[in-house]
């Protein structure tokens, strides 16, 4: 295999992995959608309603 | 107080995405009254191609103030059963699987969180490069650096 990233472009992940990390995981946690699922408990999801967006269409012509 | 393991055979993955991100959680259980949870994700990063992924994972402590583990050595004060780590790490596998078929990414990487990690806590990166390979993935462990280590995985279809 080709390496899909090159080593320059590995060492800089590889560098700079725990502050990414961990700025990406406090993030995502302090995420409302994603707290709750955090705090959810096992079984809860089939409890639950899914969120979906309704777009209004505009009026053609 | 010791911790309550709520995973065992069966175990409960929510996905929640966006744009570039697929978020997965897993409740694993209670530590007192504290909520313990596994969070799984695959995420573009800004800059660069919509199709490279990086794998992150981390288990959770839900308080006032929260505490984010990375690594086995970091948990096994708070999870010391052997038997429930081990369900632990089923469910690591679980919610990855359960994003590599969400997400359908065409190049994940995934690193280690701490540098010079010993070989004991490596398996897990060991089970989930097996893992992207079941599913028809390239996977291979880069040449480290420093004491972190990389894998790259790419979609062989």
């Amino acid at each position: 295999m080709t390496a899909p990233l090159d080593r320059d472009r590995q060492i800089d992940l590889m560098t700079n992995a725990k502050e990414r990390i961990e700025s990406r995981v406090k993030t995502w946690i302090k995420n409302p959608q994603i707290r709750a699922s955090l705090k959810r408990t096992a079984g809860e999801s089939e409890e639950r309603y899914s969120l979906s967006t309704t777009v209004k269409a505009r009026r053609c012509g | 107080m010791p911790f309550s393991c709520e995973v065992c055979e069966n175990f409960s993955v929510e996905v929640l995405d966006r744009p570039g991100e697929f978020v997965a959680t897993v409740p694993l259980g209670f530590d007192g009254d504290c909520r313990v949870s596994l969070l799984v994700a695959l995420a573009t990063e800004p800059g660069m191609p919509g199709d490279q992924y990086e794998l992150v994972f981390s288990i959770i402590r839900l308080d006032g103030d929260d505490e984010e583990f990375f690594d086995g050595l970091a948990t096994k004060p708070l999870i010391p059963d052997a038997e429930h780590r081990s369900h632990i790490l089923a469910a690591l596998v679980g919610a990855t699987e359960t994003l590599i078929d969400a997400a359908s990414p065409r190049i994940v990487s995934m690193m280690t969180h701490t540098a010079n990690l010993p070989d004991r806590a490596l398996p897990k990166f060991h089970q989930l490069a097996a893992l992207f390979r079941q599913k028809g993935y390239d996977a291979r462990e880069a040449d480290r650096f420093h004491g972190n280590r990389i894998w790259m995985m790419v979609r062989a279809v």
